[in-house]
């Protein structure tokens, strides 16, 4: 569905407008979205900063804010980040169009000419979405044409680039990792797509341990590692579904699992064990076997670097030398670990909760 | 095989690289492409960082491994020229020559040689745009099919 309305001569492009300019133009836009169509705004805690979400209209909260409802709080004063999100459909406002040429657009979406110091630009393509982030103001614009365009992994982890963009230059970073453990520290579940993050995460949720993620965390690389929850999402490839049958009647997208993998809620399973933070005591990587038993083994630091940075920099656009300089660092100063994950699920906790206790049996 | 005399850099910025124990992890931030250096690459991207050529690589080499001279050489200058190939080094033909080179390991204590070894990781240049936008709406907005699951 395209929620842009078919009035071409009023949309010409503003010429030479640069970031700064066409970040105001909008937000001038946001508001009027928001003026027309009502506009709500929800508070959150993330990375131990609030986080304060502005939406206009009524389609996008619904599928934004419950990745991230284990984190909400009441409404607060100054927040570290704020972020705008709207649509044209549903506000049925217009969007500008964009300033600058089709040839503008990088390898990962960034807009050439519109990211410098303070402004950061990425439409990311796919979901057809555009993010831009005011770094001296700490202020996020995410506009889409309509919410239909916003496909069911963007729902698990929301905003993930505006949220990097935020901690460039402290020593937050936001990592494709999960992270599992227990109330006095945990692990850092590092691989792309496959490796077994979920099936790991999951098992561990299944044995009452903490979570704080399955795919995106936010970790603090130094003086201690610690890292924060983003997204109290699960996804799981649907054949996976048989090895935690439980968990299938709180699948959000039961229909569509032809084409799309599982998506869980966690606050709707075991809000208990969704936790803000925790510290990173080991980066485990996972390995699929196919053998019953799971069994630990030492992974030097440049193997956990390598599980864990180019999956998160491919996928983070504006990433790059601080984001692999903060993995790094991370990789060093824990204990790295390949999890030889077996087919008895009841082992993964154990050998985790084994490592947590005083490394690898 | 190019030449042996050739000095190069990495090629920063578009290659950004981390060093733990003479092992390196690379990354091409054009290509989507990243890269293992073993052991032994890993001390001739030492090297190269230094600015040192692939002849006088691979005599730094020969000084700390039990060695046969033309063979490290050989695999040295294959070494380099798949580095220049796959983007992540930049002729350099200014640079001064490289500092001296460490110190020799006693005869006796050498191990044997291993040959250097790019490992290269293809599987994340698929979330790179590879094709300029064709498709945009009556705005000028693109239009993109989703990519898959991620």
């Amino acid at each position: 569905m395209s929620g842009l309305r078919a009035e071409s001569s009023s949309s010409a492009p503003a010429e030479n407008a640069g970031p700064e300019s066409f970040f105001e133009t909008l937000r001038d836009t946001f508001e009027q979205a928001g003026a027309r169509a009502g506009s709500s705004e929800r508070w959150f805690t993330i990375g131990g900063e609030t986080v304060k979400l502005r939406f206009a209209g009524p389609a996008l909260q619904p599928l934004i804010a419950p990745a991230l409802e284990h984190l909400a709080v009441g409404s607060a004063n100054a927040p570290a980040l704020t972020v705008c999100f709207w649509d044209s459909s549903s506000t049925d406002t217009r969007m500008p169009a964009p300033p600058w040429p089709t040839t503008a657009y990088g390898r990962r979406g960034e807009i050439i000419g519109y990211n410098t110091d303070r402004f950061r630009s990425v439409y990311q393509h796919g979901v057809n979405a555009l993010h831009m982030f005011d770094a001296h103001r700490r202020i996020a614009l995410y506009w889409v044409a309509g919410a239909g365009q916003i496909p069911y992994w963007e729902r698990s982890f929301p905003m993930r680039t505006i949220l990097h963009w935020w901690t460039q230059g402290r020593a937050l970073q936001l990592m494709h990792a999960g992270a599992v453990g227990g109330p006095s520290g945990g692990v850092l579940i590092a691989g792309k797509s496959g490796s077994g993050k979920s099936t790991t995460t999951l098992a561990c949720l299944d044995a009452g341990m903490l979570y704080a993620g399955d795919d995106y965390v936010l970790t603090r690389v130094e003086p201690e590692p610690l890292v924060h929850s983003v997204y109290g999402t699960a996804k799981l490839a649907p054949d996976n579904l048989r090895r935690f049958p439980h968990l299938r009647r709180f699948v959000s997208n039961p229909d569509c699992l032809a084409e799309e993998k599982a998506m869980i809620f966690l606050k709707d399973v075991c809000p208990a064990q969704l936790v803000r933070s925790f510290p990173v005591r080991a980066l485990l990587l996972p390995r699929v076997t196919g053998r019953r038993d799971t069994a630990v083994r030492r992974a030097t630091p440049i193997a956990c670097l390598e599980a864990l940075a180019p999956t998160t920099i491919f996928h983070l656009p504006g990433s790059g030398h601080d984001a692999f300089r903060k993995m790094s660092l991370l990789s060093r100063s824990v204990p790295g670990y390949i999890l030889d994950a077996g087919t008895d699920l009841e082992q993964i906790p154990q050998a985790i909760r084994g490592l947590l206790e005083g490394g690898p049996s | 095989m190019p030449d042996g005399n050739l000095r190069y850099r990495p090629n920063t910025p578009k290659v950004i690289y981390e060093t733990y124990d003479d092992e390196v992890v690379l990354i091409n931030m054009d290509s989507g492409n990243y890269y293992s250096l073993n052991r032994t690459a890993g001390r001739a991207w030492a090297s190269i960082e230094r600015r040192a050529t692939a002849q006088e690589i691979a005599q730094e080499l020969c000084r700390d491994y039990d060695c046969d001279g033309a063979q490290v050489e050989e695999e040295l200058l294959r070494f380099v020229k798949e580095l220049h190939q796959e983007g992540l080094i930049v002729p350099d033909e200014d640079a001064a020559p490289a500092p001296a080179a460490p110190a020799a390991v006693p005869a006796a204590q050498r191990p044997l040689f291993s040959p250097p070894v790019l490992q290269k990781f293809s599987d994340m240049a698929d979330l790179l745009l590879l094709d300029p936008i064709h498709e945009v709406d009556e705005n000028g907005w693109p239009h993109q099919p989703p990519p898959p699951g991620n």
